[in-house]
């Protein structure tokens, strides 16, 4: 009967139950109490409020990149300024130091270092000076050519040469610009043949230089330039302290190529000329 | 378990949840709290849930929790109050609602079992499954349910 009530029972069992109570009629009324006590399911008690229970996936938010961009451009653009600026900080200091270091001489005689002499560069101003001219004696095609290529000043003088100092007299020069020659160092015999000196094209380059009223003009615009620069007096002598040594430098690397091309190469060993290298 | 499965036991299930978690707390507030609590329980655990899992899953929830309400509430003085009133004031022939005060009388277990067996459908099995039971303290605290609500069906028969 409870499981009757509980409705456990096979279709079966169930129709054997109900011909067993036919059987005895008495026990209906406990069977009937049993089925009364199951519970009826009250279907109109609802749960009200089920939005509340609903769950939901966040909403994912978009990252617009437009005001990522702005920034990154702004910072790159910020670091480029600052290392801009750092880098002209430096280079006005390295100006400086490099003005400092050049040494001023007031010796009216210029004149060009053999590659012994790392050379630093007086610098004299409205000073005129003897310069001199050596020439060897010996003569080759190659110098010849050079010689014949421009005229020589009457006051280039010739003298004994190798490893002694060139120098080029002009007096016609205001502002001399002394050009001491870097050669680099010879480990090696190196005789120069006599030729005509490229130095007579330095000479008349000096001399073009000197007397050519272009230059001058140049100068003198260089000079209203500088001064009319918001730099300071110091600066300004320190500026064309320093144009005087770019300059002086420029002459002594085309001096030296000119000597070198002037040169012979000679390899030898005792008294033996083993290599000869014509330049 | 989706979130949209989630959802749809929610439409489903929250009705039959609350109707069972009103019978067994006897108060309509504390019914909502199972409810909200069940499904909570049931959304934090929905990866470990299966979906055909679900019903059962909400109602052990609810039933524990139905249970914990009923214990800390103290139902014994209420049962007995019950008992007194109903010996002498009633008059009303509605089987239903006689049956409802008779279930009253029960205690949470019992009242629980009752329940899941005749409002949800649900088997022996199935019951031992949700409350933690075996299948025969099942059958047993059933019929033992039963007897009590047939006896007082009876009584009240008798005094009508």
């Amino acid at each position: 009967m409870l499981l009757y009530a509980d409705r456990e029972l096979s279709d079966v069992q169930q129709q054997q139950l109900m011909d067993f109570i036919a059987l005895h009629t008495e026990l209906q009324q406990e069977l009937d109490m049993y089925d009364a006590t199951r519970l009826i399911p009250v279907t109109e008690e609802v749960y009200t409020d089920k939005e509340s229970l609903l769950k939901s996936l966040p909403v994912k938010r978009s990252i617009s990149l437009r005001r990522t961009w702005v920034y990154s451009a702004a910072a790159v653009m910020l670091l480029l300024a600052s290392i801009g600026i750092f880098r002209w900080g430096q280079n006005t200091g390295t100006q400086q130091i490099n003005v400092a270091q050049v040494p001023r001489s007031t010796k009216p005689s210029a004149s060009i270092d053999t590659p012994q002499q790392n050379s630093t560069v007086p610098i004299q101003q409205k000073e005129t000076a003897p310069i001199v001219v050596e020439q060897k004696e010996k003569h080759n095609a190659a110098s010849e050519k050079q010689s014949n290529q421009g005229p020589t000043t009457p006051s280039i003088t010739k003298q004994a040469i190798a490893h002694e100092p060139i120098l080029v007299k002009n007096e016609s020069i205001e502002k001399i610009n002394i050009v001491p020659v870097q050669v680099a160092k010879v480990t090696i015999a190196v005789e120069h043949k006599a030729v005509e000196i490229p130095v007579a094209s330095i000479s008349r380059s000096e001399v073009k230089v000197a007397n050519n009223p272009t230059v001058n003009k140049t100068n003198k615009k260089y000079n209203y330039l500088l001064a009319s620069l918001p730099f300071s007096k110091e600066r300004r002598k320190g500026l064309n302290e320093l144009k005087n040594a770019v300059a002086n430098g420029v002459q002594q690397v085309r001096t030296a190529s000119y000597n070198l091309k002037a040169s012979d190469l000679r390899l030898k060993i005792g008294n033996k000329d083993v290599l000869v290298v014509k330049l | 378990m989706e979130l949209k499965d989630y959802n749809a036991c929610v439409h489903q299930w929250s009705d039959a949840l609350f109707r069972f978690a009103r019978k067994c707390t006897g108060n309509e507030e504390d019914a909502r709290d199972v409810v909200q609590n069940s499904f909570e329980v049931l959304w934090q655990k929905r990866e470990e849930v299966r979906t055909e899992k679900a019903k059962a899953y909400l109602f052990q929830v609810g039933y524990r929790q139905s249970v914990d309400i009923y214990r800390r509430k103290g139902r014994i003085q209420y049962k007995e109050q019950l008992e007194h009133t109903d010996t002498t004031t009633h008059s009303n022939h509605d089987l239903k609602k006689i049956l409802e005060r008779a279930l009253e009388l029960l205690d949470e277990q019992q009242k629980a079992l009752v329940l899941l067996k005749d409002y949800e459908g649900y088997s022996y099995e199935e019951i031992a499954q949700i409350t933690g039971l075996s299948d025969s303290q099942v059958k047993v605290y059933l019929h033992r349910a039963r007897k009590t609500l047939k006896e007082y069906l009876v009584k009240v028969e008798n005094i009508i």
